[in-house]
């Protein structure tokens, strides 16, 4: 008979190898292939630096992005669809602050079918004038109904807290700007920047030798260079911490506390990883423990750091009821200062510690979450010792230099604040 | 094709392992054949308040995430309205760990009352943020007994009435608990890189001396048929005008559940379907529409749910699905029509098979339903429908006194 009072024997997570990717240098662009996996399919990804920070008016990337998939010289929207789907292909577009993505997911057998539609659509996408409409049209539905929800509108008001209104990192999209945005200025954008000659390919999935000369002759031919412009923004935060915004009828506060950061480049970067983990970063965090699993203020309460390229954000996010909205900021103070006084309990380091190990080996398992992986060190210019620094910082790291993290990031007097709800809770002490 | 081994323990558990040898995880997957449809109309909510209350401890783990984060693990589960479904996964090497959890509070829940309280707020909390404080965050509250009057469907699985969680108690919870949680009403799957042999020995030795339990027989009341159409109309604080229409469909196992399933692929699945050519891009009636269906392993719903262009009425939207979908018998889909659906659904099943965790639980829904080799046979029953299927299917669904409609009109200032 089991003992069942003891728990069972484990083993730690001590190393965990990141498969070194294979470039292709043949020519341009630059093609990447992680050959992994069991299922015979493709994802063949690329990345464009055409994020928000290259538009020269607000929705610009968002809308290129978007629309690219709506016609070419070649195509009408429907045909490309119709083309597409008949495949099973599934064609995916992304767009972040810094980065704009498509991506193709298909069998490999239907790839010969499936590549000369992506490629057309990243050399010759015509953004017809009825689909473009049509688009911003729908669009500015969907942004309507985003506006009443008090997640989005706390998520877009601390992003101009901590970036600056004025910078393409904090702007707040505005109704207006669905009205003012061009095709043109859709066009303009495409032509700079999505640029296959510096574009990043990254292919996933069971790679055949055959895939490869299809995608390395067909991307290679294709690739022409842009001419390259400079884009500067000005990062300034606001010069007030505390903000309300009212929202009606809110049953629910949406709550977000945080700082503006550094990006995955700086030193500290790493370490403040495994703090973040401790303070709210998984379900057994000091955050959650308190606020959800000991008080019952919230469904859900945790931070999180976002790494940009220039800059970052580290930030608290929860919603809770309208009743205990500074009761809940409150305790987020509170867990601040218990890091920057006490130092954290070995047995709760040593949890986390195999808890992120464990998160990591899940993250790089298949061909896909490889090129995830991959694509962070590409975008930072990094090479795969960054994961391998990872897992020395996490197995190595002591209590007190999170202490010491956490008196030099997680001070309370220097946090940004927010609250979206109906009602004002007014200042709590810090 | 996902290959696996099945045997059943004394007390009644059946266990299937399935083998992956490309990962360096394992997961372990353990469903429940209880869900929101099993709970009483005076206590609803219950199946998934439960949930919460299996993460709070049992007789030999306080807390039960800490030593699961310990070894590398992590774990999440889901309530609906047929299953409790809860899973983990964690370094294949670690796998005892996620046996001796899973099997405690299998064996013994620790009922404590701070517990109880703590996740009665949570969920309160939950139902808020979902179900209130969302634009358009009520509608299934609203359609569900709309559309079912006696059938446990009516209500959704986070209950129909938030005061029945605030008013559970510690014997409701406890008498839910030897009521459904028993070996002998479940189906555990581990699969990733790990043995048969290791397999068959942990399940004995953690699930094993676990007792079977006296799970009463479901009797549940049929939904009668619908006679008459129905709708209800509500004003809320929304910018946009919303319809959601809803048909009576066949259950899980039902030998049309597949046709009624292309049916919706044919009408809404990508942007060369019928509903994105002709609702959205040709006739612009609405910004967004989509067709879809339930999957309950009752009787359930086809679902047709848009949001309405500036200018447009309800009667003209709802118009135009009618349209659409008599249009599925008038004008039916052609061959290739039907081929890109079907093509879209093995793309579909491959990419689903590239994850371990969501083969696990492929594995275990269909062992509940009856036989876990129903995994492999999904692609060959979308295969086998034909053209005169999709017709006779729609038109024994898509019949006006079978629907009820919900109009959600935008509330004007």
């Amino acid at each position: 008979m089991i003992d069942r009072s003891i728990a069972p024997e484990f083993k730690e997570i001590r190393n965990i190898l990141f498969p070194e990717p294979e470039k292709r240098l043949a020519g341009r662009p630059d093609i990447w292939y992680i050959n992994a996996g069991t299922q015979d399919v493709l994802k063949i990804e690329c990345l464009f630096f055409a994020g928000t920070r290259f538009e020269h008016k607000p929705l610009a990337a968002f809308a290129t992005n978007s629309t690219l998939k709506e016609g070419t010289g070649k195509m009408s929207s429907g045909e490309i669809a119709e083309r597409l789907d008949f495949y099973g292909a599934f064609l995916e577009n992304e767009h972040t602050k810094d980065t704009a993505s498509i991506t193709l997911y298909c069998l490999n057998k239907h790839l010969a079918s499936c590549l000369p539609i992506l490629i057309d659509m990243l050399t010759d996408a015509a953004f017809p004038e009825k689909e473009f409409d049509l688009f911003m049209k729908n669009n500015l539905q969907k942004f309507l109904v985003n506006r009443e929800r008090v997640d989005y509108l706390a998520r877009v008001g601390f992003n101009e807290m901590i970036f600056g209104s004025d910078s393409k990192y904090g702007y707040a999209i505005k109704e207006e700007d669905y009205k003012s945005l061009k095709r043109e200025d859709v066009i303009s954008l495409y032509k700079n920047r999505y640029d296959l000659s510096t574009a990043v390919i990254i292919v996933s999935g069971k790679i055949r030798e055959q895939d490869r000369l299809q995608l390395e002759s067909q991307f290679h031919a294709a690739a022409v260079t842009a001419k390259k412009e400079t884009h500067e923004q000005t990062l300034t935060p606001f010069e007030t911490k505390r903000r309300f915004i009212h929202k009606e009828g809110a049953v629910q506060s949406a709550i977000r506390v945080g700082i503006p950061l550094f990006n995955r480049r700086h030193p500290d970067y790493l370490p403040m990883l495994v703090l973040n983990t401790i303070f709210g970063g998984y379900f057994g965090s000091r955050l959650m423990a308190n606020i959800r699993e000991d008080k019952g203020y919230t469904y859900g309460v945790g931070s999180g750091i976002n790494s940009l390229h220039q800059g970052g954000v580290f930030f608290i996010s929860t919603e809770v009821g309208v009743d205990v909205t500074a009761a809940a900021l409150n305790e987020i103070y509170f867990e601040m200062r218990r890091l920057r006084e006490q130092h954290v309990p070995q047995n709760e380091l040593d949890l986390v510690k195999n808890y992120m190990l464990g998160v990591f080996l899940r993250s790089m398992d298949g061909p896909f979450a490889l090129s995830e992986k991959l694509k962070t060190l590409i975008e930072y210019g990094l090479d795969a010792s960054y994961y391998q620094k990872f897992i020395e910082t996490v197995n190595t790291i002591t209590a007190d230099e999170i202490h010491k993290l956490a008196n030099r990031y997680l001070d309370p007097a220097a946090m940004y604040e927010l609250v979206v709800g109906s009602v004002d809770p007014g200042e709590v002490k810090r | 094709m996902i290959g696996f081994t099945r045997f059943t323990l004394d007390n009644g558990l059946r266990v299937i392992f399935h083998e992956d040898r490309s990962t360096p995880l394992a997961c372990l997957n353990i469903i429940y054949d209880v869900g929101a449809r099993d709970e009483d109309s005076n206590r609803t909510g219950f199946a998934h308040l439960f949930e919460h209350l299996m993460f709070g401890g049992s007789a030999n783990v306080p807390v039960f995430d800490e030593p699961l984060q310990r070894v590398g693990g992590e774990n999440n589960a889901f309530t609906n309205n047929d299953v409790t479904n809860y899973y983990i996964t964690l370094p294949a090497e670690n796998l005892e760990t996620a046996f001796w959890l899973e099997s405690d509070r299998l064996l013994q829940l620790a009922f404590s009352d701070k517990s109880l309280e703590v996740q009665r707020n949570v969920v309160i909390e939950e139902f808020r943020q979902r179900y209130l404080n969302q634009p358009y965050g009520d509608v299934w509250l609203l359609l569900r007994p709309l559309a079912y009057t006696v059938h446990p469907y009516r209500w959704p699985t986070i209950g129909k009435d938030i005061t029945h969680i605030e008013k559970a108690t510690m014997d409701d919870v406890k008498e839910f608990f030897y009521k459904f949680y028993a070996p002998n009403n479940a189906v555990l799957v581990i699969a990733g890189n790990t043995d048969l042999h290791t397999v068959r020995k942990l399940a004995e030795e953690w699930f094993g001396p676990i007792e079977n339990r006296n799970v009463p027989k479901r009797k549940l009341p049929p939904e009668p048929e619908q006679k008459t159409k129905r709708s209800l109309l509500v004003e809320r604080n929304v910018p946009v005008d919303a319809i959601y229409k809803v048909w009576h469909m066949c259950a899980r196992m039902d030998p049309d559940y597949h046709t009624t399933d292309l049916l919706s692929d044919v009408l809404s699945n990508g942007r060369s379907s019928r509903f994105y050519t002709s609702l959205i891009k040709e006739k612009k009636l609405f910004s967004e529409v989509h067709a879809y269906i339930s999957g309950d392993m009752d009787k359930g719903l086809f679902t047709v749910s848009g949001k309405l262009s500036p200018g447009v009425s309800f009667e003209a939207a709802e118009a135009g699905i009618d349209e659409e979908l008599q249009k599925m018998i008038s004008s039916p889909p052609s061959e290739s029509e039907l081929q890109k659906v079907k093509n879209k659904v093995e793309s579909v099943h491959v990419f689903g098979e590239t994850s371990v965790l969501n083969k696990a639980m492929n594995l275990a829904f269909a062992e509940l339903m009856g036989d876990a080799s129903l995994v492999n046979l999904e692609v060959e029953k979308y295969n086998k429908v034909r053209i005169e299927d999709l017709t006779r299917v729609a038109a024994e669904i898509f019949r006006n006194e079978n629907s009820s409609v919900l109009y959600y009109k935008a509330k004007t200032a």
